[in-house]
């Protein structure tokens, strides 16, 4: 008898087991791709500013570095306006990647997740006129 | 019941382990946001230069448009208001302060020249007009009656080199 009260217990508590194993992994992966999106974003900003614009070479290659690590090119979205701008005027770059990953094992609410990464930047443009 | 209370235990070691792991995660994304916007707002401080010195041949930081410059893109890159404080949506988590902001360009410095300063233990070669800025916004804290973390605080130099330096 008290074998199988302890078995129906363990069987009870291997929800919160398997919780505990999952969720520092699933948030700690959420984490860096959201990392890996702002990065982007700071490094896609840097270099539209010495171009006057984000040219489509860099949204290729900030594609290509987001591809590399799982995101596929229709989940990316980089907003730029494609207008030059010349030294002292501003230049805005925003990432917005879709976040169809979970990040609780057990959603335990009714609260939605997050549905996208995003990153906004802004600098002021080097080209001379 | 012993079975019970050893699993008790070990939830409670999970849930602060989670939550320490959430706030260094934190820590590690306001860290990579302060640092980003201070490298933005300093490199957008130095382009600043005064036209009427540059027509006689010196490079010199117009020193007012230039802090002003510094505010509006730390607002502007971290969602702040005038007090750089956090706007609903920012993604930083609490105010902003400037520690420090300073302007080295031919009225006062010879280049290259080794810039030390340590109040903030910055020492590095500069070889042209630059801009040199730190600033700093508190830990993030969810389990901060334990343990009581110090500011993050990021220092930046943004400076002209000639081509080939």
């Amino acid at each position: 008898m008290r074998a199988v009260k302890e078995t129906i217990l363990r069987a009870i508590y291997m929800p919160i087991l398997l919780y505990m194993i999952l969720q520092p992994i699933l948030s700690y992966l959420d984490h860096l791709y959201d990392n890996a999106v702002k990065s982007n974003t700071a490094y896609l900003t840097q270099k539209a500013a010495t171009e006057g614009r984000v040219t489509p070479q860099l949204i290729q290659e900030v594609t290509n570095n987001l591809k590399a690590i799982g995101f596929s090119e229709d989940e990316i979205h980089i907003e730029s306006d494609p207008v030059l701008r010349y030294r002292g005027e501003r230049i805005d770059v925003a990432i917005r990647v879709e976040r169809n990953r979970t990040l609780f094992p057990f959603n335990f609410t009714s609260k939605s997740q997050p549905n996208y990464y995003y990153a906004h930047n802004s600098i002021m443009s080097e080209l001379l006129n | 019941m012993d079975f019970t209370i050893k699993l008790s235990i070990i939830i409670i070691a999970f849930v602060y382990a989670w939550l320490y792991q959430e706030q260094n995660q934190e820590w590690d994304l306001q860290r990579n946001l302060l640092k980003d916007a201070n490298n933005f707002a300093a490199h957008d401080a130095a382009l600043q230069i005064d036209d009427a010195e540059k027509s006689r041949g010196r490079l010199i930081i117009d020193s007012v448009l230039a802090r002003a410059v510094f505010e509006d893109s730390l607002r502007r890159n971290l969602g702040l208001d005038a007090s750089l404080t956090p706007r609903p949506g920012s993604p930083i988590l609490s105010n902003v302060r400037i520690l420090h902001f300073e302007i080295l360009d031919e009225s006062n410095a010879t280049f290259p020249m080794l810039y030390q300063n340590p109040t903030y233990g910055i020492t590095q070669w500069v070889y042209g007009p630059a801009v040199i800025s730190v600033i700093e916004t508190d830990h993030p804290q969810l389990v901060h009656r334990i343990f009581h973390q110090k500011p993050i605080r990021v220092p930046t130099i943004q400076e002209y080199k000639e081509n080939g330096i």
